[in-house]
């Protein structure tokens, strides 16, 4: 039976008799009862603002998630180099490099910030405390020396490559095509993350004092990062 | 100064407030003219946000949209009620109990209505193309929002009832969704692009001034409800006055900055760490 006729059915025959396809009348509430084959229709139909939008969405709430999260990470990348900058401009050989990697960095804050107008994606709420704690990380890191800022950068875009790669392989298990967009963005973005991170090792990141220590904190706080980011 | 903005700071506290029913004289227009689902969406529409692919999905609303339109000019004899919406049902030859698709009765008919006056700001903002409009910001935010306090005057004496009913814990969560979708539907239609935390306090500032100019106008006895426009006219001048003020600040804090930076080369040259670094470069 079609939806329509579903739908004039319950509406029908709802008060006097209990129809098949319809439902039962509830006579201490005076409402109508959907029967289990309808109620499916009306969980998807009838129901409120909430269920439709899940069910008719142009993108789902996970990927909303996905956007509002790599926009945070983009931005906090922003900051980590503008700390890095502040500390070495002027002072140090690989001024030159990190000013580059901070040039790539805003376009794909650009890329991202398309999208999340596009799709009319929240950004995260924690945007002034990353502002911050990014400026502090990448200034921090760069005080210690320049290497130190270099282990700073290798374990960020670690961490980031690795996310990229996890949401890659969710867009495409669940509809490559529809995700095509978001898709090529994270590649491209991804792409130039990872060559951040292969840079950062040759200018001798491995070098620099307490590395495995700095990584290992610095790996663990992008992670805690990025699962606050998708939520808030 | 602070006195200015209590009432305001009052009412993100009081979210839909409850207010006495007070007798009201009849308010003649009556709503919108039964007007199809089948919107389509409008070509031109740069975002592809999720409401705007609802707005043009035709076919699920279509019968409870019958019963709400023919159950909104009975709301002034018989309230946001479930009697009501089974008058409407009646009206339109349903049964009486196809109120039912209004699960919850006197709720869902608000709910709904507050759904569809939505759904009509969005087709007005894009219909006079209000995003590429030359006036600033915030005189579209208060253009949008005027549109969208009219559209509650024909219902104002029993638009009390309306907010006790949203004020309800049940019922509070789906208040407040629809106040971040108006809010958010307003700001973004009124140009503003921002991805920080401005997007909040912008939203937050729009949810405040629409709840503060429901709650006026429930409470308005002027002529043709002036007292409440006016209100918020002032409203947005206070919020223009904040963004100078915002502005300024961000101005200062460039100075603040350089002062930070002299201030930092004055003391490594006075310990005679510049010369050193420069030195063992």
């Amino acid at each position: 039976m079609c939806y329509e006729q579903a739908q004039l059915k319950f509406v029908h025959y709802g008060c006097v008799r209990t129809c098949v396809e319809g439902g039962s009348f509830q006579h201490e509430t005076m409402s109508l009862r959907l029967s289990p084959a309808l109620r499916h229709l009306r969980a998807n139909k009838f129901a409120c603002n909430n269920c439709l939008r899940k069910k008719h969405t142009k993108i789902s709430d996970e990927v909303h998630g996905m956007l509002r999260v790599d926009h945070a990470g983009e931005f906090g990348a922003n900051r980590i180099y503008a700390g890095q900058m502040a500390v070495l401009a002027g002072r140090s050989k690989s001024a030159a490099l990190i000013q580059h990697m901070w040039d790539q960095e805003k376009e794909h804050k650009k890329i991202f910030d398309d999208l999340m107008v596009k799709h009319r994606v929240r950004p995260t709420a924690l945007m002034p405390f990353w502002h911050i704690a990014g400026f502090l990380l990448g200034a921090g890191s760069a005080v210690l020396g320049e290497k130190s800022a270099m282990a700073c950068t290798v374990a960020v875009e670690a961490s980031i490559v690795e996310h990229y790669n996890d949401q890659l392989r969710k867009l495409a298990n669940d509809n490559p095509e529809k995700h095509a967009e978001i898709m090529a963005a994270i590649k491209k973005c991804r792409d130039e993350e990872q060559e951040h991170h292969d840079t950062g090792l040759d200018k001798g990141a491995e070098q620099a004092f307490l590395y495995k220590a700095m990584t290992a904190v610095i790996k663990v706080g992008c992670k805690a990062a990025i699962a606050l980011s998708t939520k808030v | 100064m602070l006195a200015r903005y209590l009432p305001l700071l009052q009412c993100y506290g009081n979210i839909m407030g409850r207010t006495t029913i007070i007798a009201r004289p009849l308010l003649a227009s009556n709503f919108s003219t039964n007007r199809t689902t089948s919107q389509d969406a409008n070509a031109s529409a740069q975002s592809e946000g999720r409401r705007e692919e609802q707005d043009s999905s035709s076919k699920e609303d279509d019968v409870k949209f019958k019963i709400f339109n023919a159950a909104l000019p009975l709301v002034h004899q018989l309230g946001w009620t479930k009697e009501c919406l089974e008058a409407g049902a009646e009206s339109i030859g349903l049964s009486k109990s196809s109120h039912g698709i209004f699960e919850h009765g006197g709720t869902s008919f608000v709910h709904f209505f507050h759904r569809n006056c939505n759904k009509e700001l969005r087709k007005i903002a894009k219909d006079e193309q209000i995003e590429s409009a030359k006036s600033d910001e915030l005189t579209k935010v208060h253009q949008l929002l005027e549109q969208r306090l009219q559209m509650i005057l024909p219902y104002l004496p029993q638009w009390p009832q309306a907010m006790a009913l949203m004020a309800r814990p049940h019922s509070s969560l789906d208040s407040y969704k629809l106040l971040y979708e108006l809010a958010d539907d307003i700001c973004f239609f009124a140009g503003d692009r921002s991805l920080n935390a401005t997007w909040y306090t912008k939203r937050a500032a729009v949810a405040g001034l629409y709840i503060t100019g429901e709650l006026s106008l429930v409470q308005d006895k002027s002529a043709n409800c002036d007292e409440s426009w006016r209100m918020l006219a002032r409203r947005i001048d206070d919020l223009r006055k904040v963004e100078e003020f915002g502005g300024s600040c961000s101005r200062q804090q460039e100075i603040l900055k350089d002062i930070a930076q002299s201030s930092l080369t004055l003391i490594r040259n006075l310990t005679g760490m510049q010369s050193y670094q420069r030195n063992s470069r």
